[in-house]
């Protein structure tokens, strides 16, 4: 908290370090696009995404100076989208 | 300058724990939005690995410079959030007010933007159903997949954006202080907007692009 | 751990209020953000439906006396079960323990003034009555024919009737679900008051947040596959559709994501009810606690990772139906536990008979019943010979009416004392629920035999060797319906002219004893301290064999 220091750069100056980083891997995604990759492509573009929302999340959302409980509560969702993925696929992937 | 007491909601009695109670309940609420969304990209990635080819043609119909100019809007629009936030947390009411107000701007831009797309993609009949132009059949699926994934995101930015407005009116008029709970939910949840669209631009405009 | 009487007087002797007294109109009802009064509402409107639902299945129940079917078409008996699963599921027992006695007794039992979002909490049942507007649309317009399971592609293409409407009805309750989670998990992580540390929380507050966890992870899944089999009926968007390579099995794996979770849903708090019972009513502490914890947390998190059991013959590849069956056994074994540390909290009790005492062990006996048929299912060689016959019916009737609604009865008897204020008439609730049990049974015993039989679910018409037991299983549902009259009877005559109850009728232990019945508005007149951990029945009775004077307490006090 900036309680009585009102000088207004200390609160934009790290959240637009962040969004350049942000346009940065944005730039990465998007120009990958045109690289024939095969499989390779929609691989790099998710992770290059994780990594996005990791930079948001840290940095925009200020994960990291959260209560342990926050931190629990969004991996948690994680870990259910996961489960949800694994055990769907487990079927997909063995039929035959 | 506003009674801290007005920020005050029953059952608390303490504004901190109260904006850590807001920021907590809004954290548990974006797990199930999380969840809502895993269900629509888990039937996209279920189809996308047994239709992989016809999923690259239909992606390819997708106005990638749209998409990427909405993708710029959004994630400069979570930056806007931000500094909201802060300035919030700074009780600097005008400041607050300014960058919600870019925020509301960069939002409705994005509206703007996909609206265009949309009539555009309308125009070229890539709406399944007998006018569909795509071949093979599976491009159908991708394409009612776009408008499923793609709407629901929309409103969800559309609600947000309306939040936001009624934000503005209630610090705007003093209604609620700035540096009380509400900015803390209503940051979160704009930024889990635009974590599903960091997802979704990958999914639905990249594909096919070589 | 200590023994202390109250420092200061009840509520009731100071002439406090009670949470009843704060406004008389229908506005000061409708537009209350007190726990206690919209628990009373919700109350009220899932009454409501469990007679509508009921209504329809005793239609349905009636019509299956003949083989032929006497008074309703094919069409007509379709809507009727399916309209009774929709009511029953989501308008009654998904809501009916948390939303009632978790939004009264919840921050009670943890000592806090309310819940952490009450306006919320008022939002979260205008989404119910929003809900079941829907519903009531539907009924008014005909019904929808596509089961409560609205599998694609009858659903999204061929049914006619209001399937938008009904799933629209369920997409919106399901979001007044996912409010109420999110109260009690914020409730429960920031309002417990001084002392009540995680470990001695009572189990039903344990269930409650459980069951929130569950709900809040669980009906935005359903929600999503509601709103894709709309927009497939609506738009003509092809999601499931085969004819483009969309599989049907899909919406299966997505809508069961979240329904069989939602039996968790069910069962959890009826658990929890049932371990605050259990113990009140045998004077003895629970035994196993930690055990018991553990056991709700591992049902709530494994209950996610077995929904594919429902889909055995759908398709699912032979790989996909071991793993599922395999942890469908596993999901057993915390609940088997449960049901012997409930058993092993009876040991060497002073067993007392009132009502929600018989409801209780009914619901120990009836659960197990139903908890082991589901063992049978979870087999897939005993499940693709069972499927969609009337042994599945019997089985998740067992548990949902012999479990959670007899579970449900034990909750509103044990603390409508301290709702209201007043006691019911113990021999007339004895009597219901001893019919309960009775109609139950001769309700669903025919069931499982039939369906071990070959009789198939949702058929209308069928073999006449299959009569005999239609009969009795309609004659049975006759007996339960008046079982389920009987308390709006009695109840309402306690409402009237019961008598008046005391602070803690029950000698229970736990925070909701220590203040008035009923509760002042904002609970409790001084903010609770606790010291000691649960269920102190072993305390309470050493001190009265020793003949010391006490009163009952083993947590609270002041502050």
């Amino acid at each position: 908290m900036t309680n009585g220091d009102r000088s207004a750069h200390r609160l934009w100056r790290a959240p637009a370090w962040a969004w350049v980083v942000l346009m940065l891997l944005f730039a990465i995604n998007l120009g990958s696009a045109f690289i024939p990759l095969g499989n390779g492509n929609v691989i790099l573009n998710l992770f290059v995404a994780a990594v996005m929302v990791v930079v948001l999340a840290i940095f925009l959302m200020d994960l990291q100076n959260a209560q342990t409980l926050v931190r629990v509560v969004a991996v948690a969702g994680l870990f259910w989208v996961v489960l949800m993925f694994s055990l769907v696929f487990s079927d997909y992937l063995s039929r035959s | 300058m506003t009674d801290l007491s007005d920020a005050l909601q029953e059952p608390w009695s303490d504004l901190r724990l109260q904006r850590e109670a807001v920021g907590l309940g809004m954290w548990f609420f974006l797990a199930s939005e999380v969840l809502f969304f895993a269900a629509l990209f888990c039937s996209y990635a279920v189809y996308r690995s047994f239709n992989a080819e016809a999923f690259r043609i239909a992606a390819a119909h997708t106005k990638l410079i749209y998409g990427s100019i909405n993708t710029a809007l959004l994630l400069t629009s979570s930056l806007t959030m931000t500094i909201a936030l802060r300035a919030a947390t700074a009780r600097l009411q005008r400041m607050t007010l300014f960058f919600l107000g870019l925020t509301v701007l960069l939002g409705l831009a994005f509206l703007v933007t996909k609206g265009l797309e949309y009539y555009g993609d309308i125009e070229e009949h890539l709406i399944p159903g007998s006018t569909f132009p795509l071949k093979p059949a599976a491009t159908e699926i991708f394409w009612a997949l776009y408008w499923v994934m793609t709407g629901i995101h929309a409103i969800h930015l559309t609600a947000g954006i309306g939040v936001v407005i009624v934000v503005m009116l209630l610090f705007g008029r003093e209604i609620v202080p700035v540096q009380g709970s509400t900015m803390e939910g209503v940051a979160i949840y704009w930024h889990f907007v635009d974590t599903v669209w960091i997802f979704l631009y990958p999914l639905i405009y990249l594909g096919g692009r070589t | 751990m200590s023994e202390m009487t109250l420092p200061f007087a009840p509520a009731e002797h100071v002439g406090a209020s009670s949470y009843l007294d704060e406004g008389h109109t229908v506005l000061s009802w409708l537009l209350t953000t007190d726990h206690k009064r919209i628990a009373i509402l919700y109350a009220l409107s899932i009454t409501i439906f469990f007679f509508i639902g009921g209504v329809a299945i005793g239609l349905v129940r009636l019509e299956l006396i003949s083989p032929t079917g006497w008074f309703m078409t094919s069409d007509e008996y379709n809507r009727a079960f399916t309209i009774h699963g929709i009511i029953m599921v989501w308008f009654f027992l998904v809501p009916s323990i948390p939303a009632t006695m978790g939004n009264f007794i919840l921050p009670l039992m943890i000592g806090a003034p309310d819940v952490a979002f009450p306006r919320l909490n008022l939002l979260s049942w205008y989404l119910y009555v929003i809900g079941a507007g829907f519903t009531v649309y539907v009924l008014l317009t005909g019904g929808v024919d596509t089961g409560w399971t609205f599998y694609p592609p009858f659903s999204s293409n061929y049914s006619n009737s209001s399937v938008v409407a009904a799933a629209a009805g369920v997409f919106v309750v399901g979001f007044s679900s996912i409010a109420t989670g999110v109260n009690f998990l914020a409730t429960t992580h920031l309002l417990r008051a001084p002392g009540m540390t995680w470990f001695r929380l009572p189990l039903f507050a344990w269930s409650m947040y459980v069951v929130s966890l569950v709900m809040v992870l669980a009906t935005p899944v359903l929600a999503m596959s509601l709103l894709l089999i709309s927009a497939e009926r609506l738009f003509g968007l092809p999601i499931f559709d085969a004819r483009v390579g969309g599989d049907p099995v899909l919406f299966q794996h997505i809508f069961w994501f979240y329904s069989h979770p939602a039996v968790y849903i069910m069962i959890l708090p009826a658990m929890g009810v049932v371990s605050e019972v259990l113990p009140c009513f045998a004077r003895r502490r629970v035994f196993g606690y930690a055990f018991m914890v553990y056991a709700l947390l591992m049902i709530g998190i494994v209950g996610f990772m077995v929904w594919g059991h429902h889909m055995f013959v759908a398709g699912q590849s032979p790989f996909a139906n071991l793993v599922f069956s395999f942890l469908s056994f596993i999901v057993a074994v915390p609940s088997a536990i449960k049901v012997f540390n409930w058993t092993a909290t009876l040991y060497r009790g002073q067993i007392g008979f009132e009502a929600p005492m018989l409801y209780a062990l009914g619901f120990i006996g009836l659960f197990t019943i139903g908890g082991l048929t589901g063992l049978f299912l979870a087999s897939v060689p005993i499940d693709i010979a069972t499927t969609d016959s009337y042994f599945v019916v019997a089985h998740f009737h067992t548990i949902m009416v012999g479990g959670t609604v007899s579970a449900f009865m034990a909750g509103i008897h044990y603390w409508w004392p301290k709702v209201t204020g007043r006691m019911y008439h113990e021999f007339a609730a004895q009597f219901a629920a001893i019919t309960m049990f009775l109609g139950f049974n001769l309700t669903f015993i025919p069931q499982f035999i039939m369906g071990w039989l070959g009789m198939p679910r949702r058929y209308h018409m069928y073999p006449d060797v299959f009569q005999i037991w239609h009969v009795l299983s309609s004659g049975g549902a006759a007996v339960l319906a008046v079982a389920y009259l009987l308390p709006l009877g009695y109840l309402t005559w306690s409402l009237i002219g019961g008598d008046r109850a005391g602070d803690n009728p029950w000698q229970a232990t736990g925070l909701e004893w220590q203040t008035s019945s009923p509760p002042p508005k904002q609970n409790f007149l001084h903010p609770p301290r606790v010291t000691s951990a649960p269920y102190q029945y072993h305390e309470l009775g050493r001190a009265r064999e020793e003949g010391e004077p006490t009163s009952v307490s083993g947590q609270g006090g002041t502050s």
